[in-house]
């Protein structure tokens, strides 16, 4: 894994240099934003990670032309200023994370394993039924076009059964699949999403077919 | 009147909360209403003045007239006369007008003196005018008579020695004041409504001057109202020459606040900048070391940088506190910060829903300030999924953030609010969002509540800020 790392203050650099290399990372420092932007646009890197606030040329306007130049590795942002409107700008301007200063070298690595990972990227697909729609990327549901609350685990249900459309789904399928390993799974609790889910999309949304399990079906006619 | 219409140029908007209230108690009448009432005196004085002088021309112009006609008959009958063979005045000839021999016309002659019983018109029938010694002298003398009960007379007379005689004769004509007095009031009765008619309409004319010259204040109003709705920065509109330098003054002054917060902002940024490097230097040399000097500076360090970043947060806010025309879409700070948190927090779901247009009276970087601390907390504690509603509510605009996470128990609900206390210390944090967002909140006239989610099960923050 090739890691750059735009940084302009003498000690935080090959701080959080030294550190990566530790974790196995093979490093590039740059301390401007000129010498930055250049290496971000000749070499390959896995992930970049640059403070916004460098000399020359300042942070964000190197991120703006990397992604115009279709540079498009996972790029966590690093800066003093955290306030969140600062955040939307540098999101918006294509940065996949922010850190804000100070913080802890631990969270860092932890953010830029996430970072990259995240990076092998998720196609966006909508799941439906009837007027019921599921967007998987963002994770919103509609009702009829209105946004609907669910929580967490509803929302995994649903989705369980909206990939399984037509399908009678038993309680056992779905617990291996809503719950984590450590948790307390308990087959009742099932009961009671789906009759939340029932109160939240129409009471014909998830059919139970007893003895077997729940099926999810566009609604006759 | 049109008075009516130009009393808002100083009345204050009622609606507007925030305006100081110290403005409403020190409005001293209004301009137009004092304007028009200086013009209505002069009106009213001039009129009155001119009425009366005109009153008397006319009047007298009437009363002229009507004494001549009098005066053309008692020439007539003085010529008509004479000493008849017993000493005694006769007329000649009788005078032409029928009123003369119908009793009690209203139209009379006498001739006395000598004497003797006075001679009278047939009209007059046993009746006498009156003879005075008021003058001795042979000038025409006019006067009013009340001397017939009901009946104002007009008298003409003259002493005449005619000849053949040594006697002063006293040759008198009378006639009822009626038709003179008609004549006037016929005059009157146009005279007065007329000018009446004339202030009445100058004095609308004097209020719609005022109205119409009063008109740029309304503008300046406007142009005010308009730069605190947020649609300005500074009055722009043209204006008259008078008015002009006072809106210049009120742009300098509001660049000079706007200034002022401005540098505020700014000196809290380069603090942070200063401040949050060395910080994490000084944080990441002591994690690399397990002694206890090296725990002291960790420990220590985050102490500083959560009180670098309340005050930081607090110094943002009440710097930009001054700008009173602050205002920011509710809808576009949600969406702007939910695609951050999104993007921060890729496995938590986030929905919103509500009025895309509300408005509310805070500074779009706060705003997002606030939404962002809210929305990370659910991001960060919550089950995974976040539900935002925007709304309107008594005047105030409401951000309702919901998580299915545990939620907060009503004991813990009061105390999460103290700096640094953080129920889950097993995620990473200072501590202090809460904390900021109420400060911030509560600079801005808004508050910040923690109920229970009815839908999501988990912790539902209620976040109220004035609605612009």
């Amino acid at each position: 894994m090739r890691i750059l790392i735009v940084e302009d203050e003498p000690t935080l650099g090959p701080q959080l240099k030294a550190t990566l290399e530790g974790n196995g990372y093979a490093v590039d420092l740059a301390t401007d934003g000129e010498d930055g932007h250049f290496l971000g646009s000749t070499e390959d890197y896995d992930a970049a990670i640059l403070d916004l606030g460098l000399p020359e040329i300042d942070g964000l306007t190197v991120l703006d032309r990397w992604r115009k130049e279709k540079r498009n590795f996972p790029v966590l942002v690093l800066t003093a200023r955290d306030s969140w409107s600062d955040k939307v700008a540098g999101l918006d301007a294509g940065a996949d994370d922010y850190l804000a200063k100070p913080f802890q070298t631990e969270e860092l690595i932890a953010r830029l394993r996430a970072l990259i990972r995240r990076a092998s990227g998720n196609a966006s697909s909508e799941l439906t039924a009837g007027k019921v729609r599921l967007d998987t990327r963002s994770g919103r549901v509609t009702l009829d076009g209105q946004p609907v609350k669910l929580t967490a685990q509803e929302y995994k249900l649903l989705s369980y059964l909206l990939h399984h459309k037509g399908k009678v789904v038993s309680r056992t399928e779905l617990i291996e699949h809503i719950y984590d390993q450590d948790f307390d799974r308990d087959s009742n609790t099932i009961e009671v999403f789906v009759t939340r889910i029932r109160k939240k999309l129409g009471a014909d949304i998830i059919t139970t077919i007893r003895g077997l399990g729940y099926q999810l079906d566009d609604p006759q006619n | 009147m049109a008075e009516a219409r130009v009393a808002p140029v100083v009345e204050t908007d009622p609606d507007a909360a925030g305006k100081p209230q110290a403005l409403r108690s020190r409005i001293t009448g209004s301009l137009a209403r004092r304007m028009i009432a200086i013009a209505a005196l002069w009106i009213s004085v001039l009129l009155l003045g001119g009425g009366f002088a005109l009153d008397r021309v006319l009047t007298g112009a009437i009363t002229r007239n009507f004494d001549s006609g009098l005066e053309y008959v008692l020439i007539a009958m003085i010529r008509s006369s004479e000493i008849g063979p017993d000493g005694e005045v006769r007329l000649i000839q009788p005078l032409g007008d029928q009123r003369f021999l119908e009793p009690y016309s209203g139209l009379y002659w006498q001739i006395s003196g000598g004497g003797q019983e006075p001679y009278p018109s047939r009209s007059l029938w046993e009746r006498r005018l009156a003879t005075s010694d008021a003058h001795d002298d042979q000038e025409l003398h006019t006067y009013d008579s009340h001397q017939f009960p009901g009946e104002e007379l007009r008298v003409l007379e003259r002493d005449v020695v005619l000849p053949g005689s040594k006697t002063r004769w006293r040759f008198q004509i009378a006639q009822s004041r009626e038709t003179l007095d008609l004549q006037i009031r016929a005059v009157r009765a146009t005279l007065i409504p007329s000018l009446g008619l004339l202030g009445l309409g100058l004095i609308a004319l004097a209020a719609l001057q005022t109205f119409y010259g009063l008109w740029p204040l309304r503008h300046i109003r406007r142009a005010i109202a308009a730069m605190r709705g947020g649609e300005n920065r500074r009055v722009i509109a043209p204006l008259p020459l008078e008015v002009q330098p006072m809106v210049e003054e009120l742009n300098a002054l509001l660049a000079h606040n706007e200034k002022q917060a401005e540098e505020a902002r700014l000196h809290a940024g380069n603090l942070a900048h200063a401040l949050k490097t060395p910080l994490t230097v000084l944080v990441n040399s002591a994690t690399s070391s397990d002694s206890e000097l090296a725990e002291t500076v960790r420990r220590e360090a985050a102490t500083m940088q959560r009180q670098v970043e309340h005050h930081l947060a607090r110094a943002r806010a009440v710097g930009r506190r001054g700008a009173a025309q602050a205002r920011a879409n509710v809808w576009e700070s949600v969406e702007g910060v939910s695609r951050a948190v999104g993007a921060l927090y890729p496995e938590v779901r986030l929905d919103a829903a509500g009025d895309k247009r509300l408005v509310a009276r805070v500074e779009r970087q706060d705003l997002d300030e606030l939404v962002g601390n809210l929305l990370e907390n659910a991001a960060k504690y919550g089950g995974g999924s976040i539900f935002v509603t925007i709304q309107r509510e008594d005047g105030m605009a409401e951000i309702l953030v919901e998580d299915d996470g545990p939620g907060i128990s009503p004991v813990d609900r009061v105390r999460i609010f103290d700096r640094g206390v953080r129920l889950d210390t097993g995620k990473p944090g200072t501590g202090l969002g809460l904390a900021i967002v109420r400060d911030v909140a509560e600079i801005y006239g808004g508050s910040i509540g923690l109920e229970e989610s009815e839908d999501l099960g988990g912790l539902l923050v209620r976040l109220r800020l004035p609605a612009g």
